[in-house]
């Protein structure tokens, strides 16, 4: 059975409109699987091979994996939210009730959105932290910690704008919380506030400009900066192994 | 490891990547299934179902479709999707009290739902679907449904006039203008009066220590349960304009103190006249003959006295002043004569007129009232040292702000205190998160936070300042509902424009007569152009009514018209100047452009009077209410006088169409012809009294 | 790759010591395949396989989740109406926490700013490149600058009544100097505090106070930024 199942599948593998797609068979030698690596737009980042010791799970415990899936998550439902969603005051937050109330899987929608935000705010601390403690920064990865480090500012930035779009009580006064520590930043902290809200309050103008902060600018930073991320890892000879796995 | 063996995957991993993708397609094929679950679709469900099986199925599910329902009036900020599971609410054939919720017929009300929503009255989340969100407190919502008891309260949003359909509202508005809230709190559609308690700067001349204590302690006039009235002081049994504040006898002992020594201007003692004096001074009936007047001046018209009637005892007297038993006990001869004589010196925005008083008359009742109206009793409970500490006098003064008691009286010398209290003109609108519940056990909403701290401020907040007041049946739900009606400014548009405004006309007069108007307070019983009192006729169109020459007689000698009304206009003992002045404005300004007074009328023949006074006797039997020498009924005013009293123009019109021009008057409208209103003209206005008007009066409109 | 490092080119080199280089191009050869067998798979399935399953244990977590956890929502905005206490988001309540202890300027700019530019610096000191415990070498100095600056910032924190951090960083700074008096060898949790290096102390240190920071902001301040217990 096993055997006329695997001949099905080498059939469906081997018509043309497979061969349009991928070009190739499924991968059974070294060389097709790397040519599956590198001739593939969205895996070429990867290495073609890499060390078993990396593969285990307590040498990542796949944080860097999981923060970049939860940024693909957030990416897909964010979109999806745009539809229903309009960055004006008071109509935002009434959006956020259609949701809830009206909107099929509206809340399922908004729930996974925020879940995945908080969560992936948590991974991304999480990543770096381990990362530390491995030595993972240790030259050649010198640049590519630093790269981390913005990531995780950029992460920590579009959390926050992305706060205030409910436009209700909690993402009001959080944000005001949050934009009052700005003013504090000596000469430039009253100018900066201004620029971020659009004014000296809280109000339609901040939303707009978070709105488009947290839709726009940030996310393409994040996919320029994860991208770079990815492609130094294997530049700078993949993951660190530390000598004591090593010994093992 | 051979080459081709870097590709092999374990079973360990494969395992784990199909058991973890079997999961993943379920998950994902099962969590969009929740939207099933959602209650509006259970209800939408039952409501077919109960249609289903009723004999007007057609009927009902008419506009029955399968999706959210709502109601939109973006003007109003009206989204309500109540109607998704309340789908009867149009159905007339739901009424029936057995019809579950949440499908049964809304009862038929002025304002339709498919125009105003549901929430606009009901309050609740109108954007929710889910049965709690929709009706309760919630973290996203704070305006719950209100429970119906307290349903007019929104009618009070924009209906800040009284409406007769909002009963409660209107008795709620009543009972807090009654008592003095303004004193204390900012209030919506109530304007702070010139007024509130009176002024107590000279208190020291009206009153003593201990009759202050007494009145600290508990400041009105009660009747128990078996009937016995316990007579303190001022108020009557409803609920005292001066509220009855938590003091224990130490302070009431510090305040009454401090009040006590408040320097004042003594008053002089009044000289009566030697003559007098010696006239009455030794009479045996000088205080019976005191009472007489007092009677004779209706003084009953505004003050109740109690009176034991067949083993009962009962206030009898009117309640615009103060009730006074025992006056007699509490206020100081000199005081008392300073004040009849003119109580404007003492109080110049009281109620009570400033009468003409003789000396004599002066003289007999001051002696009835320190005589006949006390209590020697009154006071003997109290037992404080009249000359004050100044220790106490100190602490008096620190709980005289402490308490707030500057909101409502005034003392010359010290700050008045403005908004004492918390600003409650957007009460209604408050959110849960802006109340302080403290440490009550309460659910944390806005209508019981309301019902308690009205009912007794003390159990929500230990320390709350205000006092505690003791609503009659059914009224503290009153004053909730009127409380619930503030909702401040509406920011929507679209309600704020159909807010219709409380206009309260105010009518200033000026001059010589504005002089007399403000001494005899004829605003007080009397009605201006919608401004004054309701307890006597309006005279807002009394120029077209009466004719001048009696109304200066009527004012020198007031006889009531009605003879069964227990209340009547006192004996002002107005001089001649006055009334000359108070009459000549009447006549001429207090007019009604329905009644023409300059049209020429022919003259009235006396074929006309006695076809007339055929009507008047046989066919429409007017006699049956009014009275005309001693023969006729009760419920209209007497017309024996009419010709000197009534003008020929109103007389006319008034037969027209007498609710023209007093809205509320119980006179029949008739449809008269044109002969049956001449004839009956010329007949009253043959009715006239000799003697009581001296001038001759032209007849018809030829002034 | 012009840089003087010490490692050779080569076939040789040692996989242990310094980084995988698997292309190595010289100006007069072409490029050459060199690759070393040793323990590596193939990327293709091994690593992609792997992904696969990480991503979909992520997504049936986050979907039970966003199934049974609806994400709050309160009433409409209302800049009238101050909620008491206002708190930011989560992350951000230790920094909140902070601003409780010290000047808005030390707290909300210089601490943050310090962090940040800690976090840069990391790779670019060699001081734990190597990982070497902190009491190795110049043990009596080093423990004599240690004790020095902790206690420092220990009068700075006790100066702004800062009690939850002074307590959190005396017993870390108590823990690492306990590593100092106890010889080696002995039992292996100590054997493990004694072979830290100074970096894991500072990392360890902040990771700490930022979770204690964090979770007192968010769990155990009430009305004006007091202290209330969540269980009340």
């Amino acid at each position: 059975m096993s055997a006329s199942l695997q001949s099905t599948l080498k059939g469906f593998c081997n018509n043309r409109v497979w061969r349009s797609i991928f070009r190739r068979a499924p991968a059974r030698t070294n060389r097709t699987r790397s040519i599956a690596i590198f001739g593939n737009l969205f895996l070429h980042a990867l290495p073609v091979k890499v060390r078993e010791k990396s593969l285990r799970v307590r040498a990542t415990y796949y944080l860097g994996s999981f923060s970049f899936f939860l940024f693909v998550v957030l990416t897909l439902t964010g979109i999806m939210l745009m539809f229903y969603y309009h960055p004006a005051a008071p109509k935002a937050y009434n959006d956020m009730k259609d949701l809830r109330f009206v909107v099929s899987e509206g809340i399922f929608l908004r729930n996974l959105h925020r879940l995945a935000a908080q969560a992936m705010v948590l991974a991304v601390f999480w990543h770096m932290f381990h990362v530390f403690y491995r030595g993972g920064y240790k030259p050649p990865h010198e640049f590519n910690w630093v790269i981390g480090v913005v990531l995780l500012l950029l992460t920590l930035f579009l959390s926050y704008t992305g706060y205030l779009l409910p436009w209700d009580q909690l993402a009001f006064w959080a944000i005001t919380v949050g934009t009052n520590i700005i003013s504090y930043i000596p000469i430039l902290g009253k100018p900066t506030r201004f620029l971020l809200l659009g004014g000296h309050e809280i109000g339609e103008n901040a939303l707009l400009r978070f709105f488009v902060l947290h839709c726009v600018i940030l996310p393409l930073a994040m996919i320029v900066l994860i991208a770079l991320h990815f492609w130094r890892i294997q530049k700078d000879g993949g993951l660190t192994i530390r000598e004591s796995d090593e010994r093992k | 490891m051979a080459a081709e063996d870097m590709g092999k995957i374990s079973d360990r991993v494969r395992l784990v990547f199909t058991i973890s993708s079997v999961i993943f397609l379920i998950v994902l094929a099962v969590a969009p299934l929740r939207n099933l679950f959602s209650e509006w679709k259970y209800y939408k469900r039952e409501y077919f179902r109960m249609a289903d099986g009723r004999p007007d199925t057609k009927k009902l599910l008419a506009d029955f479709h399968p999706g959210i329902d709502q109601i939109w009036q973006p003007n109003l900020n009206v989204t309500d999707r109540c109607v998704t599971c309340h789908q009867g609410i149009n159905q007339p054939s739901l009424t029936d009290a057995t019809i579950p919720q949440p499908f049964r017929a809304h009862p038929i009300i002025p304002h339709r739902a498919t125009e105003w929503g549901c929430t606009v009255c009901h309050r609740g989340q109108g954007f929710a679907t889910e049965v709690k969100e929709a009706h309760q407190t919630t973290l996203a919502w704070e305006q719950p449904i209100l429970p119906v008891r307290y349903i007019q309260g929104t009618c009070g949003v924009c209906h800040r006039t009284d409406i007769p359909e909002a009963p409660r509202l209107a008795r709620g508005r009543a009972v807090i203008e009654d008592l003095s809230c303004i004193g204390c709190h900012k209030l919506q559609g109530i304007e702070r009066p010139l007024m509130l308690g009176p002024d107590l700067t000279n208190i020291k001349n009206k009153t003593s220590r201990e009759w202050i204590f007494k009145w600290l302690k508990d400041p009105r006039t009660l009747t128990d349960g078996n009937g016995n009235i316990s007579v303190n002081g001022y108020e009557n049994e409803d609920e005292p304009r001066m509220p009855r504040f938590r003091l224990n006898d130490t302070e009431r002992a510090a305040l009454s103190a401090f009040l006590i020594d408040r320097k004042s201007n003594l008053i002089e003692p009044y000289k009566f006249d030697s003559r007098v004096t010696a006239a009455w001074e030794k009479k045996p009936d000088l205080v019976d003959q005191g009472e007489t007047r007092f009677r004779q001046m209706f003084c009953s018209t505004c003050h109740s006295l109690a009176v034991v009637r067949g083993g009962e005892t009962q206030l009898i007297g009117g309640d615009i002043g103060p009730e006074l038993t025992k006056v007699g006990s509490k206020v100081k001869p000199d005081w008392l004569v300073s004040w009849l004589q003119n109580p404007q010196a003492y109080l110049p925005q009281g109620l009570m007129p400033r009468y003409g008083w003789s000396d004599e008359d002066l003289y007999k009742v001051n002696h009835y009232v320190m005589d006949r109206l006390t209590d020697p009793d009154l006071l003997k409970d109290v037992r404080i040292p009249e000359q004050a500490q100044a220790n106490d006098i100190q602490s008096g003064n620190r709980l005289f702000q402490q308490k707030g008691c500057g909101s409502c009286h005034v003392i010359a010398g010290m700050k008045a205190q403005k908004d004492f209290g918390p600003d409650l003109s957007a009460e209604g609108a408050k959110s849960v998160s802006e109340l302080d519940f403290g440490a009550a056990k309460m659910p944390r909403n806005l209508i019981p936070y309301l019902e308690s701290k009205i009912a007794d401020p003390v159990s929500v907040n230990p320390n709350a300042r205000m006092p505690q007041y003791h609503f009659k049946e059914g009224d503290l739900g009153s004053v909730v509902t009127a409380a619930l009606s503030m909702r401040g400014t509406q920011t929507t548009p679209g309600i704020h424009a159909l807010v219709i405004a409380d206009a309260r006309p105010e009518y200033q007069a000026a001059g010589d007569f504005g002089k007399a108007y403000e001494r005899y307070k004829c605003y007080v019983c009397h009605r201006f152009n919608g401004y004054g009192g309701t307890l006597a006729p309006d005279l807002s169109y009394e120029g077209s009514r009466a004719r001048q020459p009696w109304i200066t007689e009527f004012l020198k000698n007031p006889q009531t018209l009605r003879p069964t009304l227990t209340f009547r206009m006192p004996q002002f003992n107005v001089t001649d100047e006055e009334a000359r002045v108070l009459a000549n404005y009447l006549a001429l300004v207090m007019q009604t452009n329905r009644v023409d007074l300059t049209a020429h009328h022919p003259e009235f023949t006396s074929d006309q009077a006695s076809a007339g006074k055929q009507l008047y006797e046989v066919t429409y039997q007017c006699q049956s209410c009014h009275t005309i020498g001693s023969a006729g009924g009760y419920v209209g005013p007497n017309l024996i006088n009419a010709g000197n009293w009534l003008n020929t123009a109103w007389i006319q019109e008034w037969l027209t169409d007498p609710q023209a021009l007093v809205p509320d008057t119980i006179e029949p409208h008739r449809a008269f012809t044109a002969e049956e209103k001449s004839a009956l003209t010329a007949y009253l206005v043959t009715l006239k009294q000799s003697g009581t008007v001296k001038a001759s009066v032209p007849s018809g409109g030829s002034r | 790759m012009s840089e003087n490092r010490k490692f050779e080119a080569g076939i040789g080199s040692d996989f242990s010591k310094d980084p995988v280089r698997i292309v190595f191009i010289t100006k007069k050869t072409s490029a050459k395949v060199r690759g070393v067998l040793r323990d590596q798979v193939m990327s293709y399935p091994h690593v992609v396989l792997r992904e696969i399953i990480a991503f979909e244990l992520l997504t049936i977590v986050l979907v039970l989740m966003a199934l049974f956890w609806d994400a709050p929502l309160e009433q409409l905005a209302n800049p009238l109406l101050t909620p008491n206490p206002a708190k930011a988001p989560w992350y951000f309540l230790g920094l909140q926490e902070l601003l409780h202890y010290f000047p808005p300027i030390v707290a909300g700019v210089l601490i943050p700013v310090l962090i940040i530019i800690g976090l840069v610096a990391i790779p670019y000191f060699d001081l734990n490149v190597k990982g070497e415990p902190l009491w190795n070498a110049r043990r009596t100095p080093r423990l004599r600058i240690f004790c020095g600056i902790v206690l420092i910032f220990l009068m700075f924190f006790g100066v702004y009544k800062a009690w939850s951090i002074f307590v959190t960083t005396a017993i870390i700074a108590a823990l690492a100097v306990a590593g100092y008096f106890v010889p080696a060898g002995r039992g292996s949790a100590i054997e493990y505090l004694r072979s830290r290096s100074l970096p894991w102390w500072l990392m360890t240190w902040f990771i700490i106070m930022a979770c204690i920071l964090t979770i007192i902001g968010t769990f155990f301040r009430g009305p004006g930024w007091s202290w209330v217990w969540p269980w009340r």
